[in-house]
């Protein structure tokens, strides 16, 4: 059984980052044989919430750091990420209608919307200079490692 | 994230292959809002879509809107079952007309 493993990235608060960060999925999940299907949910969420801090979450323009950290055991994948931006708790925004019509259909919030779908848990902690999101997938069966 | 537009019938083949992130979505939003604003009847090839986020389909969503506000026809087809997952979670599949090859979604009416 392989060990429980975390990768630490520390990414700048750009867009470009993401090359980087869907690498070190990539590299991560393929080293601990995680299903492609998984890797593909923790890649997308992963992004979503990501984009969501570059784009939003600053105030100013400078350059901030936001720190991912996964971490990988038998059982599950977790992925933390912190940023030091304005406080935003993406569990309270409101819920994408997805009985709307199309023409009231917004892309706004579909972002989130993903994250909590995708993942079997999200939970968000305030800190006093900034935010923590933790993101769990569970493994289940022939992604489970033994 | 490649794009490739060609021609088959009366319809404009856009074949958008690879990653379409948020990086790129910006990209893909500029050349579909061209495209609506030339063409009435679209087809999309998602076959060698690798991964779309919630920036691409909000892409994806603004083309049909044009699309269906001027009459024409926008279908998609060729979807992986990851991408088609993405789709069906977003509640994207009940206004896309989504069909599993070519074929089939130039033979389809609407």
């Amino acid at each position: 059984m392989k060990a429980d493993e975390t990768l630490v990235l520390k990414l700048d608060n750009s867009l470009a980052a993401l090359a980087q960060l869907h690498a070190a999925v990539g590299e991560f999940c393929r080293r601990r044989a995680i299903h492609p299907d998984i890797e593909f949910k923790i890649d997308l969420a992963l992004e979503e919430v990501f984009t969501n801090i570059v784009r939003h979450g600053y105030d100013d323009s400078d350059p901030h750091e936001i720190v991912v950290r996964l971490h990988g055991s038998r059982e599950r994948i977790r992925i933390r990420i912190e940023d030091d931006g304005r406080h935003f708790n993406p569990l309270l925004a409101p819920a994408v209608d997805l009985n709307a019509a199309l023409s009231e259909r917004r892309v706004g919030g579909l972002g989130v919307h993903l994250v909590r779908r995708l993942m079997d848990q999200v939970r968000y902690r305030r800190q006093a200079d900034g935010n923590q999101l933790t993101l769990v997938k569970r493994l289940a069966g022939k992604e489970k490692l033994t | 994230m490649k794009i490739r537009e060609d021609k088959i019938d009366e319809f404009a083949l856009l074949e958008v292959s690879g990653r379409v992130d948020s990086e790129n979505a910006e990209t893909l939003r500029k050349y579909l809002m061209e495209l609506g604003g030339r063409e009435q009847r679209i087809l999309i090839d998602c076959t060698g879509m690798d991964y779309i986020s919630s920036t691409g389909l909000g892409a994806l969503l603004m083309l049909l809107k044009l699309i269906q506000k001027k009459g024409g026809t926008l279908k998609l087809f060729g979807l992986s079952p990851r991408i088609a997952e993405v789709f069906g979670i977003s509640g994207f599949d009940k206004f896309f007309p989504i069909f599993p090859d070519l074929d089939a979604a130039r033979r389809a009416d609407a």
